[in-house]
């Protein structure tokens, strides 16, 4: 059986001086604490750090923001620090550079942004400059490769586009030219021409004579004459035939010599349009990936907004924060009052 | 267009100032998310009502009903319906108004859950008041008065409807009017003097003192103003258009017209809108403006008759003059 000073919480056991000393090591311990995760976080390892300062100016400072990263082949080196307008309504955005980064910052050294900054996600990546080149100095300006915007994309493929189209009319042009029953006829007499020379070789294959006796044969004769015969109406067809075309022949001259002329430039345009369609494709590719991220995205973004949510009511209700806030009314039932309709 | 980032150190030792904070100051628990979430809405919900933006605070009320229902809380969900209900009774909606009072009714008589009669009792007065059951309003608002205790704000809400009912049939209105004007001594709230300033002007108005009316009507509007409560200040509006045009005052008709419809077109509120609108039309008539008419009139059909209307349409319709 226990005593009754034995029922005392221990905490009540303990002289004043003890509970003193073990309030103090738990504030120190936190204060320790607190010093170990400034010392060892992220941002305070940079914190401290030597930085220098490069100036880019842009047509369009789309997704940039304050805090958008910047990098040289892959590594964060800085941020962006700040975001004015500079002369000639170019936006001068000024970035933030970790010194120890500062030997790859040449003075052929470009600044360009990422490929996502169409979807809004936003990087500014520097090319490592040349080692011969000297370095952009603190403040100086480096140079800037502006993303192609879609728009841009599309005005050059048009014209390619447009040039297909046109070759494609004349091609129909050409087609609908040529009457379809006229070559069905001289395909008829091409084949009844064929048969009879199967007929003839079979005959001589078959060992009948020579030809002086083939050509006596009048049966031979008769079907060689038929074969003369439907061989003059065929060439007469189709001298009637190349007659009528003659028209189109010169069309297609034409057509040529303008695809020709054309064709001078396909070689680029398709080069161009190529490298444009990989650069599309490029983008659709990450846009694509960043799409199936997105719901992903938008169900962290709420659990973060939950819980930030839950941590400022928190915050709210701990002192001295609760003293300078407003607690919204507590009435949950609509004071009574006369209709004042 | 400078745009510069906050120092990190500032903020780090900002972070450490909120810890150390945290670290001395106490707090009560918070409450589970299943509660926190449906109170919430519904404090936010009434902190719309009490700005006058009723469509948001209606969005916000039903939300803490989903919620309420969500965890089969009865309680909750009949408040939730009665502060629905009282947002559909301040736009005009009492169909509206009369259907989350049922359900909370139900509820109400299920679970037993006490402390709502007297207040039920008085929506569902005021809302057969409002869909013109004098009969229906009469009975409930009498049962309120009827109950050995209640809430003196309940009370004088249910002498208002039977002192309105009164004058509405031209019987016991000066006995009804006494009751009020005595259960008004104990209710500081400006707004209801203002509203018997508007029943006094009714019945000035019944009986021919147009003058009288107006006079009490500016009055009340006047403290509206002051407490700067919109329905109030609309109604009032358009009860003074009202008694200016039967005045032959065609202008100063068009004018407090205008002015309610700008209200009632801030509070999103269609049914009284609407009413407003077609006053304004008619006073338009009047003065020959007949274009003007119709073209109120069309805009009135679309604010009647439109399933998904676009406040921003009416906006520009109406001020297309």
């Amino acid at each position: 059986m226990s005593t009754p000073s034995s029922k005392v919480h221990y905490i009540h056991r303990m002289n004043y001086s003890t509970l003193e000393r073990l309030v103090g090591a738990f504030v120190i311990g936190a204060l320790f604490l607190l010093v170990f995760l400034f010392v060892y976080s992220r941002e305070a390892q940079t914190m401290f750090a030597e930085k220098f300062t490069i100036i880019a100016y842009m047509k369009n400072a789309q997704s940039i923001t304050t805090d958008t990263k910047v990098q040289i082949s892959g590594i964060d080196v800085g941020a962006v620090e700040e975001i004015d307008l500079g002369g000639d309504n170019l936006i001068r955005v000024e970035i933030e550079l970790l010194e120890r980064f500062h030997s790859l910052v040449r003075e052929d050294s470009r600044a360009s942004l990422s490929k996502l900054s169409m979807i809004g996600k936003a990087t500014i990546e520097i090319s490592a400059g040349n080692t011969d080149l000297p370095l952009i100095p603190d403040g100086g300006i480096i140079a800037v490769d502006e993303p192609v915007s879609i728009d841009q994309i599309m005005a050059d493929v048009l014209p390619a586009l447009r040039n297909t189209q046109e070759a494609l009319a004349r091609v129909n042009q050409l087609a609908q030219a040529v009457d379809p029953k006229e070559v069905q006829r001289t395909v008829h007499n091409v084949a009844t021409t064929v048969a009879n020379v199967e007929k003839i070789t079979t005959m001589m294959a078959a060992g009948r004579g020579g030809l002086g006796q083939m050509v006596a044969d009048r049966g031979v004769e008769q079907d060689l004459a038929a074969t003369i015969k439907s061989l003059a109406g065929t060439l007469a067809q189709t001298e009637a035939r190349m007659r009528e075309l003659a028209p189109v022949f010169k069309d297609l001259q034409a057509v040529s010599s303008e695809a020709r002329v054309a064709s001078k430039n396909l070689p680029q345009l398709i080069d161009e349009t190529h490298r444009l369609v990989g650069q599309l494709n490029t983008t659709v590719g990450t846009v694509n990936y960043e799409m199936q991220q997105l719901p992903d995205l938008i169900l962290k973004t709420r659990q973060l907004m939950e819980q930030s949510d839950r941590t400022l009511r928190a915050l709210q209700s701990t002192w001295p924060i609760s003293q300078s806030v407003v607690q919204p009314p507590d009435a949950e039932l609509v004071e009574p009052k006369p209709t004042h309709d | 267009m400078t745009e510069r980032r906050p120092p990190r150190a500032a903020l780090l030792a900002l972070l450490l100032v909120a810890a150390l904070a945290a670290g001395c100051g106490s707090r009560k628990p918070p409450p589970p998310e299943a509660v926190a979430v449906p109170l919430d809405a519904l404090r936010m919900g009434m902190q719309s009502y009490q700005d006058d933006q009723y469509v948001a605070a209606a969005q916000l009320f039903a939300k803490a009903l989903a919620h309420f229902r969500s965890v089969d809380d009865s309680r909750g969900q009949v408040i939730a319906l009665m502060d629905l209900a009282d947002v559909a009774l301040v736009l005009g909606e009492h169909a509206r108004a009369a259907h989350h009072l049922a359900e909370a009714e139900r509820l109400v008589q299920r679970d037993r859950l006490p402390g709502f009669g007297a207040q039920l009792q008085l929506m569902l007065c005021q809302t057969a008041a409002q869909a013109g059951d004098a009969v229906g309003a009469e009975a409930r608002c009498g049962a309120v008065l009827a109950l050995a205790e209640v809430d003196p704000r309940v009370a004088l809400a249910a002498r208002f409807e039977l002192a309105k009912l009164a004058l509405t049939r031209a019987a016991g209105w000066e006995a009804a009017r006494a009751a009020l004007a005595e259960a008004l001594d104990a209710d500081p709230r400006p707004t209801t003097r203002a509203r018997l300033l508007r029943l006094d002007a009714d019945a000035a108005r019944r009986t021919g003192d147009l003058a009288g009316a107006y006079a009490a009507l500016t009055k009340a509007l006047a403290i509206y103003q002051a407490e700067l409560y919109r329905p109030g200040i609309a109604a009032s509006h358009e009860e003074l258009a009202a008694v200016a045009q039967a005045e032959g005052k065609l202008e100063i008709a068009r004018d407090h017209y205008e002015r309610a419809l700008t209200v009632r077109m801030w509070m999103l509120d269609r049914v009284h809108g609407a009413s407003a609108l077609a006053g304004l039309a008619s006073v338009e008539e009047a003065r020959g403006a007949t274009a003007r008419a119709t073209e109120l009139r069309e805009l009135l059909d679309y604010l009647r008759g439109a399933d998904n209307l676009e406040w921003r349409v009416v906006q520009q319709k109406y001020e297309r003059r």
